[in-house]
């Protein structure tokens, strides 16, 4: 193809969205507030690979104002956009979230 | 407990009554709702909260609000006026360094405290100004570019 025919190839492109973000103006999920929104932190495991025994959950839901507490056992699937296995077929890598907080532990 | 605090945000004063423990990026983002100043790891070491205070750029998150009475405080927000984009964030989009954008308030503010200091900086003077800025996207030489084009260009009396 003559190259006086090509539109974008080889030409630089403008971001779209590069003002917004330049300015401050661009909403992250982060940078929301609703009416009655919840906060939600993350308990990470202080072992890269361990079982769980157990989670001891009463006194933090005893605290006010806590809504909800969910572990492993309220999500028994696998998360994370890629599936990695190891030569021994176990999963690796962000799949291997489905296992965090129940069973065993492996980042 | 509330307290008072009185400073000045891009240009304006302001006045709020505050938690005492409340950090100063909290107050600016839920209190003044600026939510350009971002929140990465919130213990200063990624630097998205970076904004300029009394003329040295700062993490926000390591500041308490009330350390910040009667302070100049100048946030992403007040770097364009009346709409028109300063040099240095247009010099950001033509280089092209950005991507996600979420280190990008940060980035701007440092190189801001470094171009007020001088428009002569070294490389190595850049790198240091923004050396407490991550950005895990664009890799840093498109922005190490932008700062050094907007530095020549202000040498050039460019605005």
């Amino acid at each position: 193809m003559p190259e006086e025919c090509l539109q974008s190839i080889g030409k630089p492109s403008l971001r779209r969205e590069a003002r917004e973000k330049v300015t401050g103006q661009a909403r992250y999920v982060f940078d929301m507030e609703m009416p009655g929104m919840l906060y939600a932190k993350v308990l990470h495991s202080p072992y890269a690979r361990a079982e769980i025994v157990s989670i001891e959950l009463a006194e933090a839901k005893a605290l006010p104002g806590v809504k909800a507490i969910l572990t492993g056992e309220d999500l028994p699937y696998l998360l994370g956009l890629y599936m990695i296995f190891s030569a021994r077929g176990r999963s690796l890598s962000s799949s291997s979230r489905g296992d965090q907080g129940r069973g065993k532990n492996s980042y | 407990m509330k307290v008072s605090l009185n400073c000045r945000v891009n240009g304006e004063e302001v006045y709020g009554q505050i938690d005492p423990a409340s950090t100063l990026l909290g107050f600016l983002r839920h209190e003044l709702k600026l939510f350009g100043t971002k929140e990465g790891c919130g213990e200063g070491e990624c630097g998205a909260c970076t904004i300029i205070m009394n003329g040295r750029a700062v993490n926000s998150c390591l500041i308490l609000a009330v350390e910040a009475e009667n302070a100049e405080i100048t946030t992403v927000e007040g770097l364009s006026r009346g709409g028109e984009l300063s040099l240095l964030q247009r010099e950001f989009i033509k280089h092209d360094a950005l991507q996600c954008g979420f280190c990008t308030p940060g980035m701007l503010m440092s190189a801001r405290a470094l171009l007020d200091r001088t428009l002569d900086p070294t490389e190595t003077e850049i790198k240091e100004a923004i050396a407490s800025n991550l950005c895990r996207c664009t890799g840093y030489i498109p922005i190490l570019e932008a700062i050094a084009s907007t530095a020549k260009l202000e040498r050039e009396g460019g605005q």
